[in-house]
């Protein structure tokens, strides 16, 4: 029991505030889902693994909307465990996977004597535990709906077990442990939480090792109704809405800010191998960003060319469907968002003096102001483009008059160089920068040169390479700007268009350049104007481009190969008139915009199964928007969102003007 | 009734029980117990009068403890070993679906 012992005490340490998470971001954990069945119908279909999934990443990210349920003295303490879970797209061997393996069993039920974890012994071997999350689902005798095994334990025996009929929301699920809850609470158990009431019988002596769960006698059943009072903790009693306690489904709602702090002990420290840091791997700025789950902010230019703003809150679009929140300015440059945190929105946007202007939104309010604007100097071609690879941490990158990169920086208290001032980076740049960040203190940028090839420099932590105003060659003859997306650490893919409109690809896989350091892979297609890719898992890309007849297509790579073909494309319909904005805010999400022929805003989605509002149709969202895509020039008239013909050559930029930009 | 007659897997139908002191157990394998996020007790009756009590734990796992029964006459026997030593459980019904036992 020493390394149970030692867990305890470092999950205390936590508990008091002495230790702090390293992982200040959203982990991401690969589960894999062993199916042991002995009937047909319990080999559970793929559409109820993914449902479990579902479930567990709004448990633990707070996204479940019966949180509103938990009655309010204890509301304030549902917490956000920081942690999502994703079917693993890799095995051990490094093969692609779905996630899932299956195997039919002579064992009519199995018990809780771990038979389902070997195959010696009827089931399936588990996958390296410090990898992955073993998730077994099989029957079980007895009614008994699941159990885990804490931190520490046996590798080999290491995971949750659920019933079939406990699992997920669909197909074998049944009533009352149809939601998904009896993994939510298992895998609870596996990041080393203890039962609520603190399992000593029915005793007030037992702990949950939680300070902010209320001492509680023995566990709580079905669905009480508030308050339940035990042990002297009137006037509010139990939090039997917690997920450690032993209520129905549909009862169970929080886990406590304590019950995370023992969850984030867990993985810094014996669990410290496993899952990824999922918000550390960040995009460029885009106009449409996503600060958490369920959560959307697009910014766009009316034909005023000032700043307006949109929201999804979960629930409803803010201020309305249609409607926008103007935000002041006269801008040149489409609006460009990112967040490092949640609830946090840095937007920039260049003015017609060609300055960059700065505004944000802090959680309870836009500063400066509503409509106000922070000047940050320069002389600016084209967009600026922003990532942020922590929290407080803001990378900005423009392009000057003369064409050369230039940088600026947010370190959490002040601006560098300065507040209007830029680093100069070198280059020739035609298009715009890309940047992309696959870890903390990372970042990779992206460059078309004059040659029209695609050129990379990246700040390792220490210092830029191939040094400060030099450049990685990568070859091609491009087309489009670059776009890039980061879907693991030390992992990079780069799409732009070719000479010919097809769109191509290169990745760094960690250790090199593929197909080859100035090679690229053909992926077909005639683009107009520039893709967009984001990935939502790991191993996962999606790739949206619109076609030569103005509609829009889609593409992805699922981790073993590229839908619907390498070359070919899903068509989305769609008349659009800007470049495909995307967001994805959770696994298996994805959120796009485009602008139509009406100027107004499109918008569809895939909620993981389905196409809204059809694979073709679109949902409007009003507005007359001028600047959605990123070559809008300020010469260009207000319409100047048509579409860009498939034309050889990128877009001429604006002539250099006699300011530089601010470093001199 | 020897402590001999117990045998086989016995699982705790906690539904069905008389009262707080008195519990019905069902044959682990042959009875179709609800899903229950509570854990059930189990009880395995091996020979030689042995008892292996099965608790749900911490991470909803059985937790295991064997003792020993010896007989104490009118269906009455004291648990020797195990989480309760002394403890006297007493046999109200024992058919072959059904065992029920008053645990003071």
């Amino acid at each position: 029991m020493r390394a149970r012992d030692q867990i305890e005490m470092q999950a205390q340490r936590y508990e008091l505030g002495e230790l702090s998470n390293e992982r200040t971001g959203v982990t991401r954990i690969p589960v894999i889902v062993h199916v042991v069945w002995n009937t047909a119908p319990q080999n559970v279909s793929d559409a109820q693994v993914t449902s479990q999934i579902e479930v567990l990443n709004r448990d633990f990210r707070r996204t479940n909307p019966d949180v509103n349920t938990t009655p309010a003295p204890f509301l304030p303490l549902a917490t956000d465990s920081r942690i999502e879970f994703v079917l693993a797209s890799t095995d051990p061997n490094g093969a692609a996977t779905n996630g899932i393996e299956r195997r039919q069993t002579s064992t009519a039920a199995f018990t809780a004597n771990d038979a389902m974890k070997s195959f010696g012994t009827g089931g399936l071997n588990a996958w390296p535990q410090n990898q992955y999350l073993n998730l077994w689902v099989c029957p079980l005798a007895g009614g008994l709906l699941g159990y885990a095994q804490f931190p520490g334990g046996p590798a080999a025996t290491d995971g949750v077990v659920i019933q079939q009929s406990a699992f997920g929301t669909v197909g074998t699920a049944t009533a009352p442990f149809n939601l998904g809850r009896t993994a939510t609470h298992e895998i609870g158990h596996w990041l080393n939480l203890n039962h609520i009431w603190g399992d000593d019988g029915t005793g007030c002596s037992g702990t949950d090792n939680v300070a902010d769960t209320p001492n509680q006698g023995g566990y709580n059943t079905g669905a009480p109704t508030f308050p339940r009072v035990s042990c002297s903790n009137g006037p509010n009693g139990d939090m039997y809405m917690n997920y450690m306690d032993y209520v129905d489904d549909r009862a169970m709602v929080m886990f406590s800010a304590g019950q995370v702090a023992r969850m984030q002990a867990c993985l810094d420290g014996v669990r410290s191998s496993i899952g990824v840091a999922a918000g550390a791997n960040r995009r460029s700025s885009s106009p449409v960003v996503d600060w958490g789950p369920n959560r959307i902010d697009a910014f766009v230019l009316g034909t005023d060319r000032a700043l307006y703003h949109k929201w999804w809150n979960g629930s409803s679009w803010g201020p309305s469907v249609t409607g926008y929140e103007a935000m002041g300015g006269i801008c040149t440059s489409v609006p460009q968002a990112v967040s490092w945190g949640a609830n946090r929105l840095d937007v920039f946007v260049t003015g017609t003096d060609s300055a960059l202007y700065h505004k944000w939104w802090n959680g309870a309010s836009w500063g400066p102001s509503v409509t106000g604007y922070e000047y940050m100097g320069g002389a600016c071609v084209g967009d600026p483009r922003i990532v942020s690879w922590d929290a407080n941490r803001l990378d900005v990158f423009v392009l000057g008059t003369n064409r050369a990169l230039y940088h600026k920086w947010w370190n959490g208290s002040n601006w560098g160089p300065s507040l209007t001032g830029y680093e100069y980076m070198g280059g020739t740049c035609v298009g715009q920068p890309e940047i992309v960040s696959w870890g903390p203190n990372r970042l990779d940028v992206f460059v078309i040169g004059t040659d029209r090839a695609l050129h990379h420099k990246w700040w390792d932590g220490s210092s830029w390479g191939p040094s400060v105003t030099g450049y990685e060659r990568l070859g091609g003859v491009c087309t489009s700007a670059p776009h890039a997306v980061a879907w693991g650490p030390n992992r990079l893919d780069v799409f732009v268009t070719g000479t010919d409109g097809a769109l191509y690809h290169k990745w760094w896989d960690g250790a090199s350049w593929g197909p080859s350091l100035t090679g690229f892979e053909r992926m077909g297609g005639i683009c107009v104007g520039e893709p967009e890719v984001v990935s939502w898992g790991p191993n996962r890309l999606d790739l949206f481009v619109i076609g030569t007849d103005s509609a829009l297509y889609h593409k992805w790579w699922n981790g073993a190969a590229w839908g619907p073909s390498l070359t070919g494309y899903e068509y989305m319909g769609g008349v659009c008139t800007s470049q495909p904005r995307v967001t994805s805010w959770a696994s298996n999400r994805l959120d796009v915009f485009v602008t139509g022929t009406d100027s107004a805003l499109y918008h569809k989605w895939w909620n993981g199964s389905a196409w809204g509002p059809s694979v073709t149709g679109y949902e409007y969202m009003g507005g007359v928007i001028s600047a959605f895509k990123t070559d809008f020039r300020p010469e260009q008239p207000a319409h100047g969102i048509d579409m860009p013909s498939a034309q050889p050559t990128p877009p001429a930029l604006p002539s250099p003007v006699a300011m530089g930009m601010g470093a001199s | 009734m020897s402590a001999d007659s117990l045998s086989g897997s016995w699982t705790h139908s906690y539904e069905e029980d008389d009262s707080a002191d008195v519990q019905v157990y069902r044959p682990t394998h042959a009875f179709a117990f609800p899903p229950s996020r509570r854990g059930r007790e189990t009880l395995e009756f091996g020979a030689g009068g042995q008892m292996i009590k099965g608790m749900p734990g911490p991470d909803d796992r059985q937790s295991k403890t064997g003792a020993a029964l010896t007989s104490l006459g009118m269906n009455r026997y004291r648990l020797d070993g195990g989480q309760t030593p002394g403890r006297v459980i007493e046999i109200i019904a024992s058919e072959p679906d059904l065992l029920k036992i008053r645990m003071p």
